[in-house]
């Protein structure tokens, strides 16, 4: 890394237009797409003496032919050598935007946007010897943002040690390489919890845009919720971040919450009352000789009054019985009243009408 | 002054929305004392009339009289608990995690960590019975305890769901089911007297007009606006008793009759004519008023909430729990029949008040994708909802963004916000965010290993301002819509510099001379022929730039339609989600990029045990840039997902499968195509032997690319068997055998290990290690593994 810094920071600085007193190095393609990026550059200084003085910047864009910024640094000293232009300069800096639609982007949004450009570094030495300038030219290319594949957002998936895909920019540029991390999203917590947490799973230097799941991380855990993203960078530099996704491991059928309702008693309830039965409906049962299944049926009250299929077999005991029959695999809908009629052997059908809920909670 | 005057706004609206919502328990309380009188009153004509009984009855009845009375007048305690704080739960976490990466090949810049260490404490308070919900998390960095503030991890949160629920509970557990359908049906009552106000406008403006050109008044009986009536042919027959009809089918013929061969002149002056006339218009009129009284009494009984309350006249346990389930009817019912201090009825209306670092997650527009530390809280009445927040950027992930310069330069360094909206009796769901982001990082910590890197920034201050509406539509339908308008630019520095520089420069906070600095959202959720429905558009805006979500996509243009249907009484699933994006980068559109992404899953439950999933997916990728030729790319996915079952021998076999195949082609910046395609399958089997699990999996995944360690072709088995061991701590073991065949790097044959015990009930350990050796090394890297994995949870409480 450090290597390609210093080769790359020589072929700029070779390309820049050299004038005798000093010469700036500023890596275009790396630094020029934002406008803090622009504080990146060194200056270096031929003279022999140290100067006082500011440092003027224009960035032009070469396509539409429009100046876009222009930069003024507060009376910098330039010693002799190599000078990294110091951050409190460039924070007390003064910007103008031209009046064009280029640079009205560039001051709302600090990016600059792809294009070809021209950084016309200057410094203008107080002493009233002579300025010096550079010239660096960029060809800002867009970045289109990578985007996460599979496992698809909000999905709940089966595999404990599932393959994870992403798209990368496009066009993709061999050098990137990407940064993983897939965390656990506790209970009631928001997907940011990846920002706030250690991860599970961290893989780094990713040349690929699949990889398999790390067979040294633990496994994931079947009801658990996890977070993941993706990062795109480049020469060091972070260029893009995935949206935060998340997905659960489920291979059956959800572990619905029985909700803790008391068991009521079956009996046909006056004056058109009716129960409410959340996800499922829960009543005690006499079953006074060796009835094995229950009989019952549920009908719609609506349309017709079509009797509900498939219904699932509830086991008897003889005695005293706690039935929940869960109304979630029927094919009921939320809020309609409902009939169900059960039939106790040798006595009449009790009939019972209910509202079918859905849990929330799930 | 410029953050005095936030502060003061954000204050004064407080105060507006807290006394609103004062003045209403105020008026609450007078009709309490109302009510209690006349129930007074009726229940010691009760008492009277038992005087012959026996006198321990009549105490008792006395006794059952007061009761509700008590409830009332005075209303029912609803915290036995006076501690001023008391401590529910207290748990803590430790996580560590050992990988042995020399080469870099897994943890890349992070290869000479050792290990990961993190820790969780929560910590649940109540202060004055409200549950507050504390957490100090540390892991956020690589070496926290060496540079990252303490402040960053720690969180101190109201738990306002947990608080309701306590409410919800104590009510149920101390509040008569009577006493419940009491504040019921005051509700009910409430929304007929405003019908009743109306309807009583209505009928003395008739009234009054009668009597104007008439001169004569006409009498309704005043009970005859009560809409809580039911015999309306009674009312009928007051209003327009049968002789009344007659009388106007006599009046009409003599009208007739005294009408001819006069002009209006005379017929004005004849007062037999206008009394006749009267009598019509007086029959008329009272037609009329038993229209509006009809039409008022089926807008009474149509009312949804009152029909709603009226169906909870069951008093079991389920109807009052899901009548309790809505805050406003709870709220109903403390107000009428419970006792709450100033402070916990104010934290009752307090949805939101989050302390230390916490992630802030309102909408796209407004914030997302953040962690902030500081205050975030938001108070919500039935008619107002006021909120602010103020902190510093707590996003920086340096497990992500060790070693690396974030370009991505969106990282605040401080926020206030605020937020003004409906209330929670209101049926649309507005709000207006105002947000305003600080740049002043001057920190340049280029080429650290250890944490995540920042360019300076020229200091600036953005704003955004975010509008939300949610409209419910009937009970299946919902439509939001999100508009944002973002601003600012970097402040002029405090240097000097020509005049002339200066003139063209924009240092306000509110210049607005950029183009497109806007973002929207528009989304309709719904069901429509039992068709779960979604469809979304999403436009931002060139010049939009919102520091609250960095992950928006300035330029991009967005629209999306997910369907969802069930068949075959639910056993057949089709779902589909299809999205079309556009991100043009300049505002000439010399650069565009075009995504279009379909997926189609389809889903068929055979029975409780066999079920299968067939999935595609496809992507297509299209850019057209400046001096470049448009290229093009794709990535496709299918994917089978099937779960069955078989018995041999007695013994039953769960298995699940998955079949995938995915294929990318991109176009490379420089020429060529990246490509990738990889064919995995895995199997996994279970089964019980005794009280013990055994479970097979095989793994292969055929790759196309194998230079990569992490995406080489490969084969794996791994045998676990899951086993208890008895003694102390119910400690359950795992022990997993495995071959691996990475394609082009090593053969490894390994073991994992993992153990979990509970420990008298309040700790929890988890504990995996393994160990992979390579039995044949074609690149050392990763060749041998050893990795740890530890967790402890302990709770205290």
């Amino acid at each position: 890394m450090l290597r390609y810094l210093i080769i790359t920071l020589l072929t700029v600085s070779m390309l820049g237009k050299v004038s005798g007193q000093g010469n700036f190095v500023f890596i275009g393609e790396v630094y020029g797409r934002t406008l803090d990026g622009l504080a990146n550059f060194q200056i270096q200084n031929f003279s022999g003496q140290a100067h006082q003085g500011k440092v003027y910047l224009t960035v032009k864009e070469n396509i539409s032919k429009n100046v876009v910024v222009n930069m003024v640094s507060p009376l910098i000293t330039l010693s002799q050598g190599n000078n990294q232009f110091p951050v409190s300069a460039y924070t007390g800096s003064s910007f103008s935007f031209p009046n064009n639609a280029m640079a009205a982007i560039v001051s709302q949004t600090r990016n600059f946007p792809p294009g070809e450009y021209t950084y016309t570094f200057r410094f203008q030495p107080n002493d009233k010897s002579d300025d010096f300038e550079s010239v660096v030219d960029a060809n800002i290319q867009p970045l289109v943002p990578i985007n996460l594949i599979s496992p698809a957002d909000q999905d709940k998936i089966c595999e404990k040690r599932p393959p994870l895909s992403w798209q990368p920019p496009v066009p993709y540029p061999p050098s990137m390489r990407f940064r993983l991390q897939l965390t656990e999203k506790k209970r009631g917590s928001d997907i940011e919890n990846l920002l706030m947490s250690a991860p599970l799973v961290l893989l780094d230097n990713i040349p690929s845009t699949t990889v398999s799941y790390p067979s040294y991380a633990p496994d994931l855990q079947e009801g658990h919720t996890y977070v993941w993203q993706v990062i795109a960078y480049q020469n060091g530099i972070i260029l893009s971040k995935s949206d935060i996704w998340e997905f659960t491991v489920q291979c059956s059928d959800s572990a619905k919450a029985n909700p803790n309702d008391s068991y009521r008693e079956l009996r046909e309830l006056v004056n058109g009352n009716y129960y409410y039965a959340t996800t499922y409906l829960k009543f005690s049962y006499q079953n006074h000789y060796n009835i094995r299944k229950l009989d019952y049926e549920i009908y719609e009250t609506e349309g017709g009054s079509k009797k509900i299929k498939n219904l699932p077999d509830i086991p008897l005991n003889p005695g005293h019985n706690k039935i929940d029959i869960d109304l979630s695999q029927l094919d009921l809908e939320e809020g309609k009243h409902y009939i169900i009629k059960v039939y106790p052997f040798n006595e009449p059908a009790v009939i019972v009408r209910f509202v079918y809920q859905e849990n929330s909670n799930q | 002054m410029y953050k005095l005057l936030r502060s003061a706004l954000a204050l004064s609206a407080w105060f507006v929305v807290y006394n609103t919502n004062a003045q209403d328990t105020t008026q609450i309380r007078s009709s309490k004392v109302d009510s209690a009188s006349s129930v007074l009153k009726q229940q010691s004509k009760a008492v009277t009339s038992q005087l012959s009984a026996p006198v321990s009855s009549l105490k008792t009845t006395a006794k059952q009289a007061i009761a509700p009375l008590q409830q009332l007048n005075q209303g029912i305690n609803i915290f036995d608990n006076k501690k001023p704080i008391t401590v529910s739960h207290l748990s803590t976490e430790v996580d560590y995690n050992y990988f042995q990466d020399t080469s870099g090949m897994g943890l890349g810049v992070l290869q000479n960590m050792t290990g990961t260490f993190s820790y969780l404490i929560d910590y649940t308070v109540g202060i004055n019975n409200m549950p507050f919900a504390m957490t100090l998390r540390e892991g956020n960095g690589i070496n926290s305890m060496n540079y990252t503030p303490f402040k960053n991890f720690t969180q101190f949160n109201f738990d306002h769901e947990q608080y309701l629920q306590t409410l919800r509970s104590q009510v149920m557990a101390k509040v008569s089911p009577d006493a419940i359908m009491n504040s019921a049906l005051s509700r009910v009552k409430t929304i007929r007297m405003n019908y009743e106000q109306q309807l009583q406008g209505e009928i003395s403006h008739m009234q009054s007009d009668y009597t104007k050109q008439y001169n004569t008044p006409l009498p309704i009986p005043t009970d005859a606006k009560d809409l809580s009536a039911n015999d309306m042919s009674a009312l009928r027959n007051r209003l327009l008793p049968g002789s009344a009809v007659t009388q106007y089918q006599q009046n009409l013929s003599k009208l007739s009759y005294m009408s001819q061969g006069k002009d209006q002149k005379t017929l004005a002056a004849d007062s037999n004519y206008q009394k006749t006339l009267a009598e019509v218009k007086g029959y008329e009129t009272m037609e009329k008023v038993y229209d509006r009284i009809t039409f008022f009494k089926s807008k009474y009984e149509d009312n949804p909430l009152v029909k709603q309350l009226l169906s909870t006249s069951s008093y079991s346990p389920g109807a009052l729990k899901n009548y309790l389930s809505d805050p406003n009817h709870l709220s109903q019912v403390l107000d009428d029949q419970a006792s709450l201090n100033t402070i916990q009825k104010l934290f009752y209306n307090l949805k939101t008040l989050n302390l230390g670092q916490n992630s802030v997650n309102t909408n796209d527009m407004s914030m997302a994708n953040v962690v902030n530390t500081g205050v975030n809280g938001e108070f919500q009445n039935k008619s107002a909802s006021v909120g602010m927040i103020y902190g510093q950027n707590n996003s920086v992930n340096n497990w992500q963004q060790a070693g690396l310069t974030s370009s991505v330069t969106n990282e605040y360094s401080n926020l206030t916000g605020f937020k003004v909206g409906g209330g929670n009796g209101s049926q649309f769901d507005q709000s207006l965010s105002v947000n305003f982001f600080n740049f002043n990082n001057s920190v340049n910590s280029l080429g650290s290993n250890s944490g995540a890197s920042y360019l300076p920034v020229a200091p600036r201050q953005d704003g955004v301002i975010t509008l939300h509406f949610g409209m419910p539509i009937g009970a299946k339908h919902n439509v939001t819509l999100d508009v944002s308008k973002s601003f600012g630019s970097p402040n002029q520095g405090s240097s000097t510099d020509s005049s002339g520089s200066k003139s063209g420069s924009e240092g306000s906070l509110f210049s607005n001379s950029g183009k497109a600095n806007y973002a929207a959202t528009l989304n309709y959720t719904g069901e429509i022929y039992k068709t779960d429905i979604r469809v979304y558009l999403r436009k931002v805006g060139l010049g939009y730039n919102n520091p609250g979500n960095a992950l928006l996509h300035s330029g991009e243009s967005e629209m999306g339609l997910d369907l969802a249907r069930k068949f075959l009484s639910n056993r057949l699933t089709v779902k589909y989600a299809g999205d079309f994006k556009q991100q043009v980068f300049d505002p000439y559109s010399n650069f565009v990029y075009t995504s279009i992404g379909n997926k189609l899953s389809t889903g068929f439950k055979i029975d409780r045990n066999d079920k299968v999933t067939l999935t595609w997916q496809r992507t297509d990728y299209k850019t057209d840039f400046y001096g470049q030729s448009p290229m093009n790319g794709v990535n496709s996915r299918l994917q089978l997902d099937g779960a069955y079952r078989f018995i041999v021998d007695g013994k039953k076999i769960m298995n699940n499968i998955t079949l995938s195949r995915q294929t990318m082609n991109i176009p490379m910046t420089y020429g060529g195509e990246y490509s990738n395609t990889s064919v995995l399958f895995t199997n996994t089997s279970s089964m019980m032997l005794g009280k013990n699990l055994l479970s097979l999996t095989i793994l292969t995944n055929q790759s196309t690319n194998n230079n990569y360690f992490f995406n080489t072709s490969m084969f794996s088995a791994e045998m676990g068997y899951s086993y208890s061991v008895s003694g102390p701590g119910n400690l359950k073991m795992t022990t997993t055998p495995g071959y691996y065949d990475n394609q082009g790097w090593n053969t490894q044959l390994g073991i994992r290990q993992q153990m979990s015990a509970s420990l008298s009930g309040k700790m929890n350990v988890d504990l995996q290690f393994g160990y992979k050796k390579g039995i044949q090394v074609i690149q050392t890297a990763l060749a041998n593994q050893l990795f740890v994995s530890t967790s402890a949870h302990y709770t205290f409480k």
